[in-house]
């Protein structure tokens, strides 16, 4: 017999855990891997921003178009999430659990820009 | 003046292992949208779900937890559309087996927030309660390996 799945939104934000702190210019050079990262699976970046945490930071990377569940945990894999985060991820996905992409913050946690693409700055003006 | 809601996400889990078992965990995950103070609506929501969690999983695993063996996440908030009162559960108990994790479905319940929440009248309810199949069954097959999708 089939058996039912439950459909799962698609996403439209990657959420990256790093723990570990390291320079600007890592950063930077991180942006334009999963720039490339994510052209390969046909998918634009179009903002990125960061968050610091305890043991490092976090990072809310905004795509278009959104994607299904599976895919934006593998992009998250991709990109070096933590590995215990995408096993959970994952387990959670074939659950149809809708809020399977959890990421902690501590309470007001600022978010700051890292990258936004050009196309997106032009968007929002027209 | 009543400060805008926002959608509150928070976690709720603990882990344990069983003799000639895998280790396990349960995860309880409430929404709720609200109004008010962050810091104090996270305290309020915590005091409220924290006992609320350690009964469900009492009665899904038969172990009694102490508070200090339950971890609590939040997540960003993010504006609401609107207050609501209601807090959305959802739970998932986690096992670790062959190097993997696997989640099962438990049944999900609504919580009103404001009302202190009362563990007897939730016991009652627990004697009626029970899985509904075919989500029960939709699990059972990630457990045996037999349909995972690629």
């Amino acid at each position: 017999m089939r058996k039912r799945r439950t459909a799962l939104n698609e996403e439209s934000t990657l959420k990256i855990d790093k723990d570990c702190l390291v320079d600007e210019d890592w950063i930077q050079d991180y942006v334009r891997m999963a720039i490339l990262i994510c052209r390969l699976k046909d998918v634009r970046v179009v903002r990125m921003r960061k968050s610091l945490t305890r043991k490092g930071f976090h990072l809310y990377i905004t795509i278009a178009p959104a994607v299904k569940a599976e895919l934006a945990n593998r992009l998250q894999f991709l990109l070096g999430d933590d590995c215990g985060r995408i096993d959970h991820n994952r387990a959670r996905i074939r659950s149809g659990l809708q809020r399977w992409n959890i990421l902690f913050e501590r309470p007001n946690a600022r978010l700051r820009a890292v990258y936004r693409s050009i196309d997106a700055s032009s968007r929002t003006t027209e | 003046m009543r400060s805008a809601a926002r959608v509150y996400r928070m976690t709720l889990s603990t882990r344990g292992y069983s003799l000639g078992q895998n280790a396990w965990s349960v995860e309880g995950h409430y929404t709720g949208a609200l109004p008010g103070d962050i810091h104090d609506v996270r305290l309020d929501l915590a005091d409220l779900c924290i006992p609320h969690f350690r009964r469900t999983v009492l009665r899904h695993t038969g172990q009694r937890i102490s508070e200090d063996k339950i971890r609590v996440g939040w997540e960003r908030e993010e504006p609401a559309l609107a207050p609501s009162s209601d807090i959305r559960v959802e739970f998932r108990e986690m096992t670790y087996r062959g190097k993997q994790t696997y989640a099962r479905r438990l049944p999900a319940e609504t919580l009103r927030y404001g009302n202190k929440y009362d563990p007897e009248a939730d016991y009652d309810e627990a004697e009626d309660y029970e899985y509904e199949d075919e989500e029960y069954r939709s699990d059972e097959y990630q457990e045996n390996g037999d349909e995972l999708e690629e």
